[in-house]
């Protein structure tokens, strides 16, 4: 076989695209052929005679575990073990220790701060709004039946107001009657309501004039 | 015949595996860790990184199983995700020399002995050859030569036309043929792999 005709086939013979009697001479022709073995040698050498490779030792049982780790269970586990272990990371940790320590003492400042100054004793004041009373509540009910889609927040502000000035019209206020002389005073314990005032102005009216 | 009988016995583990039998997935990484290995090793030349790409492939395979059809050898479909993840990774690896040159100089390599005879290039030789291939013609070298995969075999597990399965061969061969000549040592930062 002459070296022409091995640089003409020797893509076909490392493709073993060539019958085996070919294939048999380009690699007699290799072995005895000194230009041919500089000029294709190295790359024959290297396709055709390759060398084994030994899986490392512990690899198979590395990819057992770490399959076992990617299955459900195996995430949940390692979810339960990766929060235990990071708190406890946490605490080993002395700049996330001390970075944790600063943030408690602001937090326990900030929320010092909330807190009133005189804490008063006896019963608790008057809130300034009204307990959600049933009717409170059947109002906010009324309301977001409408029509008119009206927001939850809106309803409830209406409602609020609603029965303030409900209440305001059924049991007015206590008038301080220091400054009205011509009317009596009052009774402290029941502050007189209207129909109960309107006799009694009459009656200071008429002694006024009388 | 021997392939034939090694897919019937994947078949079975497979469709036990499928079930949820962990034994049998476990039967099928011990038969088919060694080749993986193997062609992520070739192709990669790092051991560290080949163990992690073996160790990926399986598990990806294990995610994927529903989807092996059966129709082709599961060491091929295998062998497909192993590839593709290695390519992947030598990929990465090269944006990040050109990003971090320095970081990767510093890049431990893993040193071997040769146990070859006087004739035969080094171990540690001839795989600098390969490491100066592109991705892709070094992947189709390795599946078709050092895996004995048919032409048909590594264009599906390159996802290729057969066309371009012969143009990588021919290309990664010229390109070695061109080094082995000119004498050029590997530069620095390939691979040591202890054969």
């Amino acid at each position: 076989m002459h070296c022409s005709h091995v640089k003409r086939v020797i893509e076909d013979y490392w493709d073993r695209a060539l019958p085996a009697e070919a294939s048999h001479r380009v690699e007699l022709h290799l072995a005895g052929c000194p230009a041919c073995r500089s000029e294709f040698g190295g790359v024959d050498d290297l396709l055709r005679r390759p060398v084994l490779v030994d899986v490392p030792a512990g690899l198979s049982a590395r990819i057992a575990a770490a399959i076992e780790a990617n299955t459900p269970d195996g995430r949940r586990a390692a979810s339960s073990r990766r929060d235990s272990s990071a708190w406890s990371r946490l605490l080993r940790n002395p700049a996330s220790g001390a970075m944790a320590a600063c943030l408690t003492f602001l937090l326990l400042g900030w929320l010092s701060s909330m807190l009133p100054v005189e804490q008063q004793s006896g019963p608790p004041p008057t809130p300034d709004t009204p307990p959600l009373s049933p009717a409170l509540l059947a109002s906010v009910g009324q309301s977001m039946t409408l029509p008119v889609p009206v927001s939850p927040l809106a309803a409830v502000a209406q409602a609020a107001a609603l029965e303030q000035f409900m209440q305001s019209v059924a049991e007015p206020a206590p008038v301080s009657v220091r400054n009205l002389s011509f009317i009596e005073e009052a009774p402290v314990t029941d502050p007189p309501s209207a129909a109960q005032r309107i006799p009694i102005i009459i009656s200071r009216l008429s002694a006024l004039g009388a | 015949m021997q392939r034939s009988h090694d897919q019937y016995e994947d078949a079975a583990l497979i469709r036990a595996a499928m079930t949820g039998d962990r034994g049998a997935y476990g039967a099928l990484v011990d038969r088919h860790l060694p080749g993986v290995y193997a062609v992520v090793l070739r192709i990669v030349c790092n051991r560290t990184d080949a163990e992690d790409l073996a160790q990926d492939t399986f598990i990806r395979a294990l995610e994927r199983l529903g989807q092996y059809g059966m129709d082709h050898p599961f060491r091929n479909w295998l062998l497909k995700i192993a590839t593709n993840l290695a390519i992947n990774h030598l990929q990465a690896r090269r944006r990040e020399r050109l990003r971090y040159p320095r970081i990767a100089e510093t890049r431990p390599e893993t040193t071997g002995t040769p146990d070859d005879g006087p004739d035969l290039p080094s171990p540690r030789e001839w795989q600098h050859w390969l490491a100066q291939l592109d991705e892709a013609p070094r992947a189709a070298i390795v599946l078709f030569h050092f895996h004995e995969m048919s032409y048909l075999e590594v264009a599906e597990v390159l996802n290729v036309p057969l066309n371009t399965v012969r143009t990588y061969l021919h290309r990664g061969r010229r390109r070695l043929r061109e080094l082995m000549t000119a004498g050029r040592l590997p530069e620095t930062g390939s691979c040591t792999v202890a054969m």
